[in-house]
């Protein structure tokens, strides 16, 4: 099992008595190898501290958290070093200028293996193999991460993730501030990371057509407690009260078919992208 | 991340001390400052410090707070404490003892100096129990009585003109450092860089314009718990690529302290830039005479704290003309 939490519980002031939980009563488990999980809700409901934590870099304040087997505690009685976890689950931060730093992309993207124990020369193999993956021009490798546009940025440091080459790939909004078309391309990876290189995939993100479109499962956070945790089209087609409740906007299929289907009294079945609609309207 | 974090030592309270102007708090505290300068008797000093504890506990601050404030200079005090014990011979002797060597204390100091980086893992004050350890040294070279005794060391001796230097200096220190952290408990930064701006007004003369620095000071006062969070952000990003920022080598924390050093400066650069033009977008004009939303209010009652602070360094002026 890869992810495994019991009753946790985070709260950033633990000193005080009367605490306010950032999340409360979080049971999950994450084990199948290739899931595509989005992970949605309200800003301020708990979600970037729920994916911290399954990179050891935030601790349970009650409530166990496992996470490959290792209890992750702030105070360990024997010190126990994260990093095999933080190489086996890859985090990618929502803004890229903060992880970039080296002098150049390749070095960068070379960095995170590096630290993971791999040799120069193996690290570059992996460096050289993410950055081809995400599609980054050969002649973006040799530049500075600082003349690079927002997207290339972006680009970049999901690089610097792969090439560490995580079981589980976690991606705090990736598609926020990116145009149409490299956020297609970024989810077109993703799916071809998910379905060809069996790695779980984990999205933070507030775009509902992500949730719908591409994942499996989602799990919906309120106020830092879980009140949705499984099928993707279910929750958006069966349980479309439990979404709103959240402040979830529904997709644009859902939103789409609802409309035809009332406006002309039919029953249409929901399709699973826009361009199948689109296509459908075409047609008739 | 702590949400309510103040800079410097500013605690809410609300006593007579909160009420003073910034301003004459300020010329207030440096004229104490220097009067106790003008005490040379011991017994003068002590009574200066019992009036500054006088104010800290009128004021209503936390006497736990004004202590922890000298906390930093504990190590400089102690050294200074030392040093002066162990040079002015002048006075009769107060103390005087044999300091001897043998295997066994030797081996006590080494089983000591072991003991204290075994604990240095478990205990937070390291200096006290640095010092604990020092004097258990010094007691095991003084009584444990050699087996073999082999050397006789030296004869330690303290001499009574070094003992009351050594305590007028630390007291004067201690009182001075409580004053300074008497202000900066009552006053906010911000109320003292408007202070402090009107202080330096005069140096106009000088092209200097005061009001700039001021500004300087208050935005850069501003953004340190933004860049603060930024900089915890960094971490947590190099760390889940593997970055250990808590123990490691000493070649390597060099690139890990670089891996967080350029994401922040170029991150502050940016932001900087984008401060410069929203504030320039806002007709902001660099040295046009600008009004406050806090207007500092001189008032009578802080007329009275100037007077009696003059009258303090007067009274210490004569007592040094006349002693």
């Amino acid at each position: 099992m890869a992810i495994n939490f019991k009753d946790v519980a985070l709260s950033y002031d633990s000193k005080r008595k009367k605490v306010n939980f950032a999340l409360k009563d979080i049971n999950l488990e994450i084990s199948q190898r290739d899931d595509f999980i989005t992970i949605v809700g309200k800003t301020g409901s708990g979600k970037s501290s729920l994916v911290s934590m399954f990179n050891a870099l935030k601790y349970p304040t009650s409530g166990d958290a496992f996470i490959y087997g290792i209890k992750i505690k702030e105070k360990h009685p024997r010190k126990i070093k994260y990093n095999p976890i933080r190489k086996r689950i890859g985090l990618v931060f929502q803004f890229p200028d903060y992880q970039l730093f080296e002098e150049t992309v390749l070095k960068d993207v070379m960095f995170g293996p590096m630290n993971f124990g791999l040799k120069e020369n193996e690290a570059k193999d992996e460096a050289l193999k993410a950055l081809k993956l995400v599609g980054l021009k050969k002649e973006l490798y040799n530049k500075s991460p600082f003349e690079l546009s927002g997207g290339e940025k972006k680009m970049a440091s999901i690089a610097g993730i792969l090439s560490s080459d995580p079981e589980i790939f976690i991606l705090d909004e990736p598609t926020a501030g990116l145009d149409p078309f490299l956020r297609k391309e970024l989810l077109e990876l993703l799916t071809k990371l998910n379905k060809e290189y069996h790695k779980t995939i984990i999205i933070i993100t507030h775009d509902m057509n992500i949730s719908y479109e591409y994942s499996k499962r989602t799990i919906v956070l309120k106020e830092g407690h879980i009140i949705y945790d499984g099928d993707s089209k279910e929750l958006f087609t069966r349980h479309k009260d439990l979404a709103l409740s959240a402040s979830l906007m529904l997709p644009d299929v859902v939103r789409i078919t609802d409309e035809i289907n009332a406006r002309c009294g039919l029953n249409l079945k929901y399709l699973d992208n826009i361009d199948l609609i689109y296509k459908e309207l075409k047609h008739e | 991340m702590n949400k309510n974090f103040v800079i410097g030592q500013y605690v809410k309270g609300d006593s007579y001390i909160y009420k003073i102007d910034p301003r004459v708090k300020i010329i207030s505290i440096l004229i104490l400052m220097v009067s106790v300068f003008f005490l040379k008797s011991i017994v003068a000093i002590l009574l200066f410090m019992a009036f500054v504890i006088l104010i800290l506990l009128t004021a209503r601050i936390s006497v736990i707070k004004a202590i922890k404030g000298i906390r930093p200079l504990l190590l400089l005090m102690i050294f200074i404490f030392f040093i002066q014990i162990l040079i002015n011979m002048n006075g009769p002797i107060v103390l005087d003892k044999e300091m001897t060597l043998s295997l066994l204390s030797i081996g006590i100091a080494v089983l000591l100096v072991l003991a204290y980086f075994m604990l240095l893992r478990y205990i937070k004050t390291k200096i006290i129990l640095l010092f604990i350890i020092l004097f258990l040294i010094y007691l095991s070279f003084r009584f444990v009585p050699g087996i073999p005794n082999i050397i006789k060391l030296f004869n330690f001796r303290v001499y009574k003109d070094g003992l009351m230097t050594s305590l007028y200096v630390l007291i004067r220190l201690v009182s001075i450092v409580l004053l300074s952290t008497i202000l900066t408990i009552s006053t906010t930064p911000s109320d003292l860089t408007l202070a402090f701006e009107w202080i330096f007004r005069p140096l106009k003369i000088f092209k200097i314009n005061s009001e700039e620095i001021a500004l300087i000071f208050t935005i850069a006062l501003r953004y340190i718990p933004t860049i603060r969070d930024e900089a915890f952000k960094i971490m947590d990003a190099q760390a889940s690529r593997g970055v250990d920022f808590k123990e490691s080598i000493f070649f390597k924390k060099i690139k890990q302290i670089v891996s967080l050093l350029v994401p922040m400066f170029v991150i502050s650069f940016e932001r900087s830039d984008e401060l410069a033009d929203a504030m320039l977008s806002r007709n902001f004009v660099p040295g046009r005479p600008k009004t406050h939303y806090h207007q500092l209010m001189f008032r009578f009652s802080d007329l009275l704290v100037v007077i009696f602070s003059l009258l303090i360094l007067g009274g210490s002026i004569c007592i040094y003309i006349l002693l």
